[in-house]
């Protein structure tokens, strides 16, 4: 059993290991941004409503705000700042965001990119609704949605044409259904 | 500093260990998705008041680890959940889309993809909230949930016994819910689960209804219907079930019987609803329902 009153954890985060010594009580979103520097996720409503600070926890798409940094220990994280393109500049996802203005203040824009990206790995040719379905959890104020949805079109469209491999996006390790 | 430390057992009977002590004050997290915003209020990193006693959790307990707990599959003719399997893995599940799409319906209407990732179907029982959504789907599948602790062993209990007052359950002291079975729906079983929320996505139910019916023809032989977010506790509507059995279904037929939803539910007004739509809508929701099941939808 794992008891311990400051724990010492090690993240795999955007590939690098980080040791970290927390609190039982410290979220993960707290430990990206304050000890990792990693300002992409935002801490928007801190009950996991609005999904600002959504990182991928093994490859799946999770709620940095109600995730503790303690429960994490040994796992890959992957941030904003872990998605690039293949020449290390942008993503395809992340381009189709700038050339559909899905972006206005930026602060669903990390989270939009993860679930886009997530979806497209499950879905490469997703309808309009199932998109919309899938960044349900991910609030944007400003853009009304169009744009977005436009970008994650448009990326699912370059992807499926092989323009990427979209294991490029974080691992690949999905839950395991035993029994 | 209040909380003093994270347990994350290596399998079921250590978690039990760790919960038995009521002195260390264990607070039990799975998903996370309702414990974490509640740590939120308990101000765990505020000293406590002097002279009282500091009722706030010292341990938590992560049960989301366990495989144990973890996992979807087929028992005895029972489908078998572990409580600790999230929504997600219950909503996309093959066996549970075929065999119970009240429960798969239920659990892909919970709070949104990145909830779904988290919350688990044993946590939306034991938190025990009205508007519980996999409550209903259960109730309407006549569950059993095994529970487990160090004292006490395990045991199993129907889900209709489980829910014994507002967010009470018969959960006793370092008790957890550790799997969900319910009877495999068989051929002329339909299952479905309707929820009226504020809006699509990542709402709290003001209604929520599932029903389970075995049709021959259009003659009911046997229903069972959950209610979610219309009294303190996710209830059955026996009454409607009674009326139901063995008639020839019609729309009038269902309208009739539908009324009797009222011997069961007693709504509160609240922010999403008032006490009056809840009733006109529970009712409106099961008729309709009811209807869908036995007139339309032939499969």
């Amino acid at each position: 059993m794992l008891t311990s009153c400051t724990n010492a954890i090690v993240l795999t985060v955007n590939g690098d290991d980080h040791m970290l010594v927390v609190e039982p009580n410290d979220l993960l979103i707290n430990v990206l941004r304050n000890d990792l520097g990693l300002t992409g996720a935002k801490y928007g409503c801190g009950t996991g409503q609005c999904g600002a600070c959504t990182v991928l926890i093994d490859g799946q798409p999770t709620l940095s705000c109600i995730t503790l940094a303690v429960a994490c220990d040994g796992k890959k994280v992957t941030t904003i700042e872990g998605i690039t393109g293949p020449d290390g500049g942008l993503h395809p996802i992340q381009e189709e965001f700038l050339n559909e203005n899905a972006v206005q203040c930026g602060f669903c824009t990390p989270g939009m990119i993860l679930m886009a990206g997530d979806l497209l790995q499950r879905n490469p040719h997703p309808t309009e609704d199932e998109i919309r379905h899938h960044i349900k959890g991910n609030i944007c104020r400003c853009t009304g949605y169009n744009g977005i949805v436009r970008a994650i079109q448009n990326a699912a469209q370059r992807m499926a044409a092989g323009e990427k491999p979209l294991e490029a996006l974080g691992t690949t390790v999905r839950e395991v259904v035993k029994r | 500093m209040s909380l003093q430390s994270y347990v994350r057992p290596r399998g079921l009977d250590d978690a039990l260990a760790a919960l038995a002590d009521p002195r260390t004050r264990p607070l039990i997290i799975a998903g996370g998705t309702d414990v974490i915003p509640a740590m939120r209020k308990m101000r765990l990193g505020e000293p406590q008041a002097a002279g009282d006693d500091d009722d706030r959790p010292g341990v938590v307990v992560d049960l989301s680890q366990l495989d144990e707990l973890r996992g979807i599959g087929e028992k005895d003719g029972m489908l078998l959940i572990g409580a600790a399997t999230t929504m997600g893995a219950i909503a996309r599940h093959e066996l549970v889309k075929d065999r119970a799409p009240a429960l798969a319906a239920a659990a892909a209407s919970v709070g949104s993809p990145l909830v779904r990732n988290r919350a688990t179907v044993g946590g939306n029982l034991a938190t025990a909230s009205p508007s519980a959504d996999t409550a209903p789907a259960l109730l309407a599948a006549n569950a059993v949930l095994g529970l487990a602790s160090a004292r006490q062993g395990r045991r199993e209990v129907s889900i209709t016994d489980f829910f014994v007052g507002y967010r009470r359950t018969l959960l006793q002291p370092g008790e957890i819910v550790a799997y969900i079975l319910l009877p495999l729906s068989r051929g002329l079983v339909r299952g479905r689960f309707e929820k009226v929320g504020l809006r699509n996505a990542d709402a709290i139910s003001m209604v929520c209804v599932a029903v389970e019916m075995e049709l021959d023809g259009r003659v009911c032989r046997e229903a069972r219907i959950g209610l979610g977010a219309v009294a303190a506790v996710p209830v059955r509507a026996f009454a409607v079930e009674a009326a139901l059995k063995d008639r020839e279904i019609d729309e009038a037929v269902a309208r009739e019987c539908a009324k009797l939803v009222h011997e069961h539910i007693s709504p509160i007004d609240d922010l999403r609803a008032s006490a009056r739509y809840r009733s006109w809508v529970a009712e409106a929701v099961v008729a309709r329902m009811i209807i869908d099941m036995a007139c339309k939808a032939r499969s």
